[in-house]
């Protein structure tokens, strides 16, 4: 049953406990009211209340910080608390974004999970911690004993950077690392696993806090807090949907073909929240794996072994192996076995290396680069397949049984040749109506709307990074919230992808979109882009921020970026402030949770 | 009578002398349309929201609203420009419309799929070769016709002047389209007049024309106030006033019809003004504000009786009509081709398709005009048929005029008589109005026609056919001798009847025909036509002499019979 509707009258509790219970879970993640519904069985089962977990937290207690955007570094860290406190280790797991950095000073031991953007960027999330730690007046942390772990994608260039930046000058200040820094690529599973496991071991051989018999106990007592029995729907563990609706919403002229897809939701099995991305498993074109086949001169019949399983090649280029997203490694993979000079050149450059991989899929190596290879090489070349994230576009406040999404459908010519990616041509070519699809909710615990329904918000997007505000004004209207909303999105023709404009248009008719403000790059002479539309209400933006505004931008990296340039300038301008106090000014908003990103 | 005013009457009055809120209008980057106020609004300054209709229920399935654009139409009085304006107009429908001109009925010119963000250039830019589009639609006199006759040259001028002389005296007092298009100064409240118009304007729209015998192209007796020009020894002594004409009916409204303008009387050329502002003052007061159906100036001479009508003008106007001089047209197309004025120039009557100026495949009518323009150094006449006429050539420049139009299929030459004198209005997908197709089907279906009246023998016969996408009217079609009037997609009313000088109405002979049933109908009409018709018989006068068709002779009593 879905939170809002309890009520007293069908439950055993009265009105003022229904209202504390409310309270209570009102701002938890599934995960969370999880292992509270577990807490709660496992109170019912003693029969009385426990006692109250506010003793003194005991010194030895070992943080576990995590800093995630798309959810797998806190995937990973709570699955290493789960381990910790099965071991009956005093652990508390905790986003970077709740942690008062000044508090590092007073810890013993941390274990830092990290995840890095863009070209080397901390997670929103990460933001506070990070600029904190690096800072000069970071405090000196002879106490501490610390392993960290990062996430990341090794096809980009600053690989793991926020987590080479945590492990470098936690050292700096004086802390004691007690496990190397382990970087994970985009297939972490097995390395974080791994990792995990030796973490736990140190702890143990360190002497790390020695369970109490009295903790043990707790733990007994507590078979619910285990995450196994009431485990909401995750990556590895996801939730099967299907697809109701595949709608075009940009016009058959517009370069971009976007969709706006709505899958079926069950609210019970599956719960989101404006802001969270949806991961969706897809499989490859087989047309796709054909071409590999016989490229390769290889039979799909052939059994392969993966991840301890044996299945058919042809099976395993589908359903397990990324063909769309040609790696790097693969590149240098393929490289020593092809042996010919023209690639042993482009792979001793990483940058010309990185361009090559970004714009071509395996099959695009396979005809350039033509080789000879057995299927369990080819299998041990390519990487693990990989869900991909979606913004969600709708709020479960509007809608409770359906997720919208906005997917651009990613076309390219590579030598000639049409190319289809992935999982937007899986989820829009491919996949029929009804047809059925694995999906998990990939948590964005720093894209969240305020707590304050008063609170205003400014929200630029461009192309189908408009797609959370959707959900957000959804969310607003269902919930009644009186902040004012603005709406700041740009693409290239306003007669072509004015993506939702009928959503936008009934929104400010229902008194709910105060301001919008568009820029259409491809209209007029002058490219203008949301960053131009922004400088050019200057005035406005800092009156909103003084205002107390919300600022959140969503859509590409580059696009990000300018944005953030005019952000810097338009209050340097209007608040009359220098380079560096505008910079200040921004960061504060970071650190107040006020400026929220989501780029990709 | 105590029906309440139509809406549109409360939208006017609030409109502050028309200027609603299309300023607030165009400052609204949602939506690519105005409020809808302001829809009636814009009418007055010259424009007309209109939308694609072929992409409406597409665009809604993208969630998209539907590709608003607007019409803009021009004033121009008796159609004439100078080539220097014919290149400013020709870019600026090639750089912010969408890419063609649209020649009218009312010796006009339009512009259709205008973004609501290029409206104001639009406008800025007629405005820097001094053309405005006030009145170019809306409850105000319209665009003033004139027979813009090439060959009495010295007449044509000075009938001509007149037509401006009416258009600028009808023309709306308001500051507000220099104000909002043209960042002219605001007037302060309270200051503005409209002496004529009054905050209310008119209660529908109002449109004038002037004739010069024996040529009826303007369709004088289709308009609301109507001029024949009265010479003497080529020189202009007066005019025959009309007054009711019409066309518009509405879709099963038995009430409305079309109507013939009645005569009023001879006027001295002095007195021109003051009897046309009677006319229209006595409109405004005594024309119907309830209903929109009813509210022409026709239906107020009818409530109200010619010779009450008549006295109400003279009184008005502080004249007396002189009994009308008797008159005699011969015609109500296009003379193609070139003739000689009696000034020694000479004037090259061009075929545009339907008015069309567009550039396609083997008939690149734009270009060509713009071509012709750059050379040309006398002016450019739209005619009232929808056609060009380049005017004003000495003897030395005929040659270049003549190699650039036939370059560019501009000539009339290989074209049938029933072609040259067809008409059609403009209809899907941008006409709001349209219920059927008119300019994207007529020449497909003048085709078939010609196949049927060359299997007849009567390839040569002059045939006015015109086809309208609605009851309306915009291209005369009850005037025509074959009019095909849009009732839904693929059917048309088939108006039989004209008789080819646009001096008796047709009627409705079959309803809502297909093409098969319009072919059917017309082979067997045509066919007895052939067989029997006398001398120089046109095709109205053999069906209404047969007794095929009654002859329409009092609309607001026999029209629906």
């Amino acid at each position: 049953m879905a939170l809002s509707q309890l009520n007293a009258l069908a439950s055993p509790v009265d009105e003022p406990q229904l209202r504390a219970i409310q309270t209570a879970l009102k701002d938890m993640s599934p995960t969370q009211i999880a292992w509270v519904s577990g807490y709660l069985a496992g109170l019912s089962a003693v029969g009385s209340p426990a006692e109250p977990r506010l003793e003194k937290a005991p010194v030895e207690t070992i943080s576990i910080l995590f800093g995630s955007q798309t959810g797998n570094a806190k995937g990973v860290a709570e699955q290493l608390g789960e381990q910790a406190l099965a071991q009956g280790l005093e652990v508390r797991v905790t986003s970077m974004s709740d942690y008062n950095p000044r508090k590092l000073a007073k810890e013993r031991w941390v274990l830092i999970l990290v995840s890095t953007h863009g070209e080397g960027e901390p997670p929103e999330s990460a933001f506070a911690l990070h600029t904190f730690v690096q800072g000069q007046r970071a405090p000196r942390l002879e106490r501490l004993r610390y392993a960290v772990l990062g996430l990341g994608d090794s096809s980009y260039e600053h690989f793991c950077q926020t987590a080479v930046d945590f492990d470098r000058r936690l050292s700096e200040l004086g802390a004691q690392r007690f496990m190397p820094l382990q970087c994970c690529d985009i297939d972490y599973q097995t390395d974080a696993n791994a990792w995990s496991g030796s973490v736990l071991m140190q702890l143990a051989e360190l002497g790390c806090c020695e369970p109490t018999a009295k903790r043990t106990a707790n733990v007994v007592a507590l078979p619910g807090a285990k995450l196994t029995q009431a485990r909401p729907h995750g990556k590895e563990h996801p939730y099967r949907t299907s697809l109701l609706e595949n709608r075009r919403i940009t016009t058959e002229d517009a370069i971009a073909d976007v969709r706006h897809l709505v899958l079926a939701a069950d609210p019970q099995l599956l719960r989101y929240r404006p802001g969270d991305a949806l991961g969706v498993w897809f499989q490859n074109d087989p047309v796709l794996a054909d071409a590999v086949l016989a490229e390769a001169n290889l039979d799909g019949e052939t059994q392969v072994h993966l991840e301890g399983e044996e299945l058919g090649l042809r099976q395993a280029l589908i359903e397990r192996l990324e063909l769309t997203q040609l790696h790097p490694a693969t590149v240098s993979g393929w490289s020593e076995l092809t042996g010919t000079a023209e690639l042993k050149a482009l792979v001793s450059d990483p940058a010309r290396l990185r361009a090559f991989a970004g714009e071509r899929q395996f099959v695009d190596l396979l005809l350039a680069h033509p080789a000879q290879l057995d299927a369990p090489t080819l299998v041990g070349l390519l990487r693990p397949l990989q869900p991909r994230l979606y913004s969600i576009a709708s709020s479960q406040s509007e809608l409770e049984d359906e997720v919208h999404l906005t997917v651009s459908v990613l076309r390219y010519q590579i030598d000639g040749r049409d190319r289809l990616g992935g999982a937007s041509g899986f989820l829009t070519a491919r996949l029929g109506l009804d047809d059925p699809l694995e999906v998990y909710v990939a948590e964005n615990p720093s894209f969240r709307l305020p707590e304050d329904g008063d609170t205003p918000i400014i929200m630029i997007g461009a192309g189908t990074g408009v797609a959370p505000y959707r959900a957000f004004l959804q969310e607003r209207a269902a919930k009644g919230d009186r902040g004012a909303n603005w709406l700041v999105f740009g693409n290239r023709h306003f007669h072509r992808d004015f993506l939702y404009q009928l959503d936008w248009q009934a929104q400010r008719k229902a008194g709910l979109l105060q301001r919008v403000s568009l820029a259409f790059s491809r209209d007029g002479a002058d490219r203008i882009y949301v960053q131009q539309s922004l400088r050019e209400q200057g005035r406005e933006l800092f009156e909103w921020l003084e205002e107390g505004a919300h600022l959140y931008v969503c859509g590409g990296t580059a696009m990000g970026r300018a944005v953030h340039e005019a952000l810097l300038e338009v209050i340097g301008t209007q608040g009359d402030l220098g380079q560096d106090a505008a910079a200040e000014y921004v960061d504060n908003l970071r650190l107040a949770a006020r400026y929220h990103r989501d780029l990709y | 009578m105590n029906a309440p005013l139509h809406e549109n009457e409360l939208i006017k009055r609030r409109s502050h002398f028309l200027r609603g809120t299309l300023k607030e209008s165009m400052a609204d980057a949602l939506t690519g349309a105005i409020s809808a106020e302001d829809t009636q609004i814009s009418k007055f300054h010259g424009f007309y929201q209109q939308d694609d209709r072929d992409h409406r229920q597409d665009r809604r399935e993208h969630y998209l609203e539907p590709y608003f654009g607007f019409m803009l139409r021009a004033r121009l009085p008796g159609g004439v420009c100078t080539p220097a304006q014919w290149l400013a107009i020709d870019g600026i429908g090639r750089t912010l419309a969408n890419g063609t001109l649209r020649l009218t009925t009312r010796q006009s010119f339009q512009y259709h799929g205008i973004l609501k963000p290029n409206l104001k250039a639009v406008i800025r830019g007629i405005n820097k070769v001094m053309i405005d589009s006030i009145g170019g639609c809306g409850d105000v006199n319209r665009n003033v016709l004139c027979n813009p006759n090439p060959v009495e040259s010295a007449l044509h001028l000075e009938v001509y002047e007149w037509a401006k002389r009416i258009s600028e005296h009808l023309l709306p007092r308001t500051r507000a389209y220099h104000e909002i298009w043209l960042d002219g100064e605001q007037v302060a409240g309270g200051e503005e007049q409209e002496p004529i118009y009054g905050e209310t304007y008119l209660p529908r729209k109002f449109k004038t024309a002037i004739a010069v015998p024996p040529h009826n192209d303007v369709d004088v007796y289709a308009n609301d106030l109507g001029f024949v020009a009265i010479a003497e020894d080529g020189r202009l002594v007066g005019f025959n006033v009309l007054a009711g004409g019409g066309m518009g009916t509405t879709q099963g409204d038995r009430s409305t019809y079309p109507r013939l303008a009645d005569e009023l009387g001879f006027v001295a050329p002095e007195q021109t003004l003051a009897v046309a502002e009677a006319v229209v003052t006595t409109q405004r007061d005594l024309g119907d504000r309830h209903d929109r159906r009813q509210a022409r100036l026709k239906y107020t001479i009818e409530r109200m009786g010619l010779d009450a009508f008549r006295a109400e003008v003279e009184g008005r106007a502080d004249i007396a009509f002189a009994p009308p001089r008797p008159v005699h047209f011969t015609d109500q197309g296009d003379r193609y081709g070139w003739v000689q004025g009696q000034d020694g120039r000479w004037h090259l009557t061009l075929y545009i398709e339907s008015g069309r100026v567009a550039d396609r495949p083997a008939h690149t009518a734009m270009t060509g005009l713009r071509e012709i323009a750059r050379i040309h150094q006398g002016d450019l006449r739209i005619t009232p048929n929808q056609n060009l006429i380049v005017a004003g050539v000495p003897e030395v420049r005929k040659g270049d005029i003549e190699a650039l139009a036939r370059e560019h299929g501009l000539l009339a030459e290989g074209h049938s008589p029933l072609r040259l004198q067809g008409l059609s209005c403009v209809a899907l997908p941008t006409c709001p109005l349209a219920m059927a197709e008119a300019e994207r089907y007529f020449p497909q279906l003048l085709a078939r026609l010609e196949q049927l009246v060359q299997k007849h023998g009567l390839a040569d016969q002059s045939l006015v056919t015109r086809m309208t996408g609605c009851p309306n009217g915009c291209a005369r079609p009850y005037l025509a001798e074959v009019g095909f009037v849009g009732k839904a997609p693929g059917r048309y009313n088939l108006m039989l009847g004209g008789n080819g000088i646009g001096t008796r109405l047709t009627r409705l002979y079959r309803e809502n025909l297909d093409e098969a049933g319009i072919l059917d109908a017309l082979d067997s009409l045509l066919g007895r036509f052939a067989e029997q018709r006398r001398p120089d018989e046109r095709f109205g006068d053999f069906l209404i002499r047969t007794g095929i068709l009654r002859p329409v002779e009092n609309p607001a009593e026999d029209y629906h019979d």
